[in-house]
């Protein structure tokens, strides 16, 4: 095989692309956090499917290999009951998309110190 | 959702990537689909009654909606969010079409080394268009045109496995939706037709190419594209397949085949990553490469159509300023296609431009129709 050898290739090829690059939470830091986070997130999804194959191997035999493991073809209704955990779990994890927070800073509770200095007065 | 067919060519998905790419879909539909009503609900209440107190008056086109929904804390986060999905689906997919390169790259010498029907044909000098190099077009690092290694078929490949998953696994096993579709578009308008030649235009992977060949038994089918690795991973493809094409590195605004060479020009999402200028003379050479009576038919993004209001058109240009698209708002809200139609010589009683179905599916495609006259 005379391809790239795969350290060299893993160098070579861009991963960021070629463009505009829009800033739309104000802050790159934000960007690059928020890009961070859902990575992780997708991570702990994939974590969860290995888990889910795990555990339903384990239901058939007592021992299994890793090549068990990337061998399981999950069933229809596997795939569904997945798909259904997937969603609830983006569900939960966009929850701050799916609430009214309000964003200006006299409907964030400026309010609330006043409540503070009312219950710590004798 | 459909899975792909196993072609020899397809690079296979691991089962942690699988798993990565069902999660990235589904992260897309949760923004695309069930949060757009939020969004909605965001322009109506706070962005529309913003806009008609600061401007006395309602928003009239995309870029006066731009001005108060850019403002809003909710769009930010949504904007942010797709990009940033955008960024890891397509990362997670040329991971995966990357640990494989070196078999591919193999496969696709045998196929073209054992080639039975097909041909394959580049041409390392020929100069890239601006508007599909200046920037990676949809965020794809490299964009189409990323070598890697001699011979590399990465692009294409990367591109036929990331339209699939992009697709929501919509677009059918052979992840042909488009092609699919320009079939049935040119039996049920145009069921007379007995071409000998058919040549889709900016073919990219060859996927919606194929279909022709099934279409029309006999017709020589051709594919052009600009990309290289993406044609060679065409030409294997179609090898693997068994299914007989012609492919060539060449500009569809310019083409090397002689004057009424084709009974049936296509192009499939073409347009949209071209140039206002280059979607006048690729309808220019359209007409010089029909035969008289031939057709033409382009496809593209159906929402030219669909999205009508000015939010609809501001939430559909998206795609330019955040997933490097440039001429994408221009060509869906912009241009006076039919215009440009009758200028490259196709008559208005020819013109159709209407949505096209996906046969058997619930999704459709903008497309504009023309018969060349004279026959």
């Amino acid at each position: 095989m005379n391809a790239v050898p795969p350290k060299k290739r893993a160098q070579s090829r861009p991963r960021i692309p070629k463009g505009y690059r829009p800033n739309n939470l104000g802050d790159p830091h934000v960007e690059r956090v928020l890009s961070i986070t859902m990575a992780v997130a997708t991570e702990v999804s994939v974590l969860h499917d290995k888990i889910d194959t795990m555990a339903r191997l384990s239901e058939s035999q007592s021992k299994f290999s890793i090549a068990d493991i990337e061998a399981y073809e999950p069933t229809a209704e596997v795939k569904a009951e997945r798909e259904k955990w997937r969603k609830d779990y983006l569900q939960r994890l966009l929850r701050i998309m799916w609430e009214d927070i309000p964003d200006a800073p006299e409907a964030r509770g400026t309010s609330y110190s006043g409540v503070v200095r009312e219950v710590s007065g004798e | 959702m459909q899975s792909l067919a196993l072609h020899p060519m397809l690079p296979r998905q691991s089962s942690e990537e699988q798993s990565r790419h069902a999660f990235l879909v589904d992260f897309k539909n949760m923004l695309s689909r069930d949060l757009s009503g939020r969004l909605q609900g965001v322009y109506e209440t706070e962005a529309l009654p913003e806009f008609r107190k600061r401007f006395n008056r309602d928003p009239e086109t995309r870029q006066d909606v731009a001005k108060v929904m850019r403002e809003q804390p909710f769009y930010q986060i949504w904007s942010a969010l797709n990009r940033v999905q955008q960024e890891l689906y397509v990362d997670s997919t040329a991971d995966c079409v990357e640990r494989q390169l070196p078999g591919l790259i193999d496969k696709y010498k045998d196929l073209k080394k054992n080639a039975k029907h097909g041909t394959l044909e580049l041409s390392p000098e020929l100069k890239i268009p601006r508007y599909i190099s200046a920037v990676d077009i949809h965020c794809i690092p490299g964009g189409y045109f990323l070598e890697l290694a001699e011979d590399d078929v990465y692009a294409g490949a990367r591109y036929d496995i990331g339209s699939f998953i992009f697709g929501r696994g919509e677009r059918g096993p052979l992840n042909d939706a488009r092609g699919q579709t320009g079939v049935d578009f040119l039996k049920k308008n145009y069921p007379d037709l007995k071409p000998k030649r058919i040549l889709d235009l900016g073919c990219a992977s060859g996927m919606n190419t194929l279909p022709y060949v099934a279409a029309y038994p006999g017709a020589e089918v051709y594919g052009i594209d600009v990309s290289a690795p993406c044609l060679r991973y065409a030409h294997a493809r179609a090898e693997a397949l068994d299914i007989p094409c012609h492919f060539s590195q060449q500009s569809a605004e310019h083409t090397t085949f002689e004057d009424g060479s084709f009974d049936i020009v296509v192009s499939h999402i073409l347009f949209h990553e071209t140039s206002r200028k280059a979607v006048g003379t690729i309808l220019r050479e359209c007409h010089r490469l029909l035969k008289p009576g031939g057709v033409m038919l382009h496809l593209d993004v159906p929402r030219r159509l669909t999205a009508t209001t000015p939010y609809d058109q501001f939430v559909a240009d998206w795609d330019t300023m955040n997933n490097n698209e440039p001429f994408w708002g221009t060509f869906l809200f912009d241009i006076d296609i039919r215009k440009l139609a009758l200028e490259a010589g196709f008559a208005e009683s020819q013109l159709k431009e209407t949505l096209a179905n996906v046969p058997g599916g619930k999704m459709n495609y903008w497309a504009l129709a023309a018969t060349k006259a004279g026959a």
